[in-house]
């Protein structure tokens, strides 16, 4: 449980100085994934805020130095990630909460962010601009480094396109490719970000007035 | 652990607890302020690469020191 009022500034102070201290990638994708699994999934949040503090407030040293644990992470295939309830599954155990729910599926940061705005996962959908606020800084921060965004979005190409990943709901799949395609071509986070929602959002009028990006 | 109201209530960011996490998923709570999810902080400290790193290089001991400041 998180504390009443947590020091998010010192939590991504200790993070940083914690893959500072450690020179292998090895052992910074062992202490991004043992922060994870101590917070559990339900604060999976926790952890994507923690990078988002860390891109917006740290010093451009301490992003590339995250970044680069980030895209290790991903060379790996340990990329940081939480779970939330599959696509179909939210509904047998709606009122039991995500961790309840038998069929999950862990997700790194950036599809966490899509799949807890576009389909039902146990919890409420995260409204649109609060998707938009923590995205633009996931995004700034992995694409300081030109390698992790290619392989990110590599990795959610494969994802969004895997036959048998019958987890992900038809809008998410086409939220995350066109993150993929938006980001991939340079677009900046803010364009990226609206190009998401509204294939999120199943890239109508209608769907961009229900998540909030009209008017 | 249970997905509810309280347990992602201090995330910090800014949204009222009973409007982040329904107790029962579907509901149709109004959110309120939601724009300040993820907005960060204001005070205008940064974060640095620190002079003096930790003396341990233990992954659990190190991963602690992040939970400290966030979990009770």
């Amino acid at each position: 449980m998180l504390k009443p009022q947590p020091d998010w500034l010192a939590a991504a102070q200790a993070l940083v100085d914690g893959l500072g201290a450690l020179h292998d990638a090895q052992g910074r994708t062992e202490l991004m994934e043992t922060v994870c699994s101590r917070l559990g999934d339900a604060l999976y949040p926790a952890f994507v805020n923690l990078l988002c503090h860390i891109e917006r407030q740290g010093e451009p040293d301490v992003q590339a130095l995250v970044a680069d644990a980030l895209v290790q992470a991903l060379r790996s295939g340990r990329l940081p990630s939480g779970r939330l309830a599959a696509w179909g599954t939210a509904r047998q155990g709606a009122g039991a909460g995500g961790a309840g729910f038998g069929h999950g599926r862990s997700l790194g940061p950036v599809e966490y962010l899509c799949a807890w705005h576009a389909q039902p996962s146990g919890r409420e959908p995260l409204p649109a601009n609060a998707f938009d606020a923590a995205l633009q800084p996931l995004l700034r921060l992995v694409g300081s480094s030109p390698d992790a965004r290619a392989l990110y979005c590599a990795k959610l190409r494969a994802d969004a396109q895997d036959p048998l990943g019958g987890s992900w709901s038809r809008s998410a799949r086409q939220g995350v490719l066109a993150l993929a395609d938006a980001w991939e071509a340079g677009a900046p986070a803010d364009d990226v970000s609206a190009s998401c929602l509204a294939a999120l959002n199943g890239g109508s009028s209608l769907g961009r007035l229900s998540a909030g990006l009209l008017g | 652990m249970d997905i509810n109201a309280s347990s992602l209530a201090h995330l910090g960011l800014g949204i009222a607890p009973s409007a982040a996490w329904p107790a029962a998923p579907g509901s149709n709570e109004p959110t309120q302020d939601a724009a300040a999810w993820f907005q960060g902080d204001a005070s205008g400290v940064r974060i640095a690469l620190s002079a003096g790193l930790p003396d341990t290089t233990d992954v659990g001991t190190l991963a602690q020191r992040v939970l400290d400041h966030l979990t009770a």
